[in-house]
């Protein structure tokens, strides 16, 4: 696996280095700077294959840099993992919007950053399994990434900060369960997504997922929300614990926005896609199940056979 | 060894041989040669907020480096040296983002910088 490092302190780029080595990755690049690693990506001969990326570095940031990489076709769903240090915690949610996969703490704990990279490494074999497939069988890669089962939670391209489903779960896991108290969770769900599924090909039930997609993030307008699709027809959004937007409104925006492409579907003899918002659930301080279990609540809440309580639209879990 | 000696001393830490199967021992060496380098860059530091209290971007300087510092010393096992560049980091960048003047910040700054700076020697004669 091609791996390409960047943090400004010529010393932590030798750990890196190390560390990585002891894990068996010996195809290391390094740059000392965010334009280092741009130069680095114009000129190589061969694609990366995980980026490790300092968030905290002078002139262009580790989020910028994430933000930058992203807008290389090749690297759209390369994993990107961060590091920061503790005190640099706050530009997480920042480096998640950009487009991170994942991301670890200086200093450096051997064990996480193990897992961390076996994390990689199961993403990167995964890649390459598609990309063995698609010689096989003599079609272009994105031909065969567009090969998507019904479950499967894609990355939605071109959403304002949509992410993938994995990077959301692993935001949450490295938040923990007690930090997960001061978020929520809501489900979007694409009530007839499974009969549009049935009755076209995966890249245009795909673009059906980003006329949703594009909808719902016009509809959350400035709220500082990360999206991500879940597979099944379900969408789903972590906000910070308030949330200025009426959720029975976004419903509404969503399915309304959704008829400007209502000739387009018609076309297609598609159905036009509709879509329910679930309750927000809030993460509770005295749960005992797992981070990423506010994200399952949520999107069983946008179930339709799940009854909404006008009243009592929040949920604990 | 004192600072003046760490200054004349750029290859001191290197005659504590390292196990041979520490995979970090050349980066841990090259740490200490830096905490040198950065020692002295402390220092110069610290003369020019000394003159000038309110010098804001030499104060910006002394959190940059004390937050490179903390990346990498416990990872290579000077756990304290870490801890200490942490908070000196985050002492200063969270009142510098809250509008807190560079001399206010500068007067709880220092103590934590000496304190730094002998965990730092410490770690050089380690």
């Amino acid at each position: 696996m091609r791996i390409l490092a960047v943090d400004d302190d010529p010393v932590f780029r030798n750990l890196l280095i190390e560390a990585l080595r002891v894990q068996n990755h010996e195809d290391v690049v390094t740059a000392g700077s965010g334009m280092e690693a741009l130069a680095i990506l114009d000129h190589a001969s061969l694609p990366f294959d995980c980026f490790l990326l300092d968030i905290q570095m002078p002139g262009m940031n580790g989020v910028e840099l994430c933000h930058a990489i992203r807008q290389h076709e090749v690297y759209r769903r390369t994993p990107i993992v961060m590091i920061t240090a503790m005190s640099g915690r706050s530009f997480v949610d920042d480096a998640f919007s950009a487009g991170a996969t994942d991301y670890v703490t200086k200093p450096l704990d051997r064990l996480e950053f193990q897992a961390r990279m076996g994390m990689v490494v199961r993403l990167h074999e995964e890649r390459e399994r598609l990309v063995a497939y698609a010689r096989q069988i003599g079609l272009a890669t994105g031909a065969v990434e567009m090969k998507v089962d019904f479950d499967t939670p894609v990355l939605i391209p071109g959403i304002q900060r949509g992410i993938e489903f994995l990077a959301l779960e692993n935001y949450l896991h490295t938040l923990g369960r007690k930090s997960v108290f001061s978020y929520a969770a809501f489900g979007i769900h694409i009530t007839n997504a499974a009969t549009i599924f049935g009755r076209t090909d995966p890249a245009t039930f795909v673009a059906m997922l980003t006329d949703v997609g594009m909808s719902i993030s016009d509809g959350l307008k400035t709220e500082h929300v990360l999206l991500a699709y879940a597979g099944n027809g379900d969408f789903v959004g972590l906000a910070k614990r308030s949330l200025e937007t009426d959720l029975d409104e976004l419903e509404r925006f969503i399915n309304f926005a959704l008829t400007d492409f209502q000739d387009i579907y018609e076309a297609d003899r598609l159905p036009l896609p509709e879509v329910r918002v679930g309750e927000l659930v809030r993460g509770s301080i005295f749960s005992l199940s797992g981070p990423t279990r506010i994200l399952d609540q949520a999107i069983r809440m946008a179930q339709p056979h799940v009854i909404r309580k006008p009243e009592a639209k929040l949920l604990a879990v | 060894m004192t600072r003046a000696a760490a200054a004349h001393a750029p290859d001191c830490g290197r005659d504590r041989a390292a196990p041979p199967d520490d995979p970090l021992a050349a980066v841990r060496a090259r740490f200490r040669d830096l905490i040198v380098q950065r020692v002295l860059e402390f220092e110069r530091l610290k003369k020019l907020i000394e003159a000038a209290p309110g010098n804001a971007p030499a104060l910006r300087e002394v959190a940059a480096l004390a937050h490179k510092i903390s990346g990498v010393a416990a990872t290579l096992g000077f756990a304290q040296a870490g801890d200490l560049a942490a908070a000196l980091d985050t002492a200063i960048m969270r009142r510098q983002a809250a509008g807190v003047a560079a001399a206010a910040i500068w007067q709880d700054a220092a103590p934590m910088l000496e304190t730094l700076l002998d965990a730092l020697e410490e770690a050089i004669d380690a």
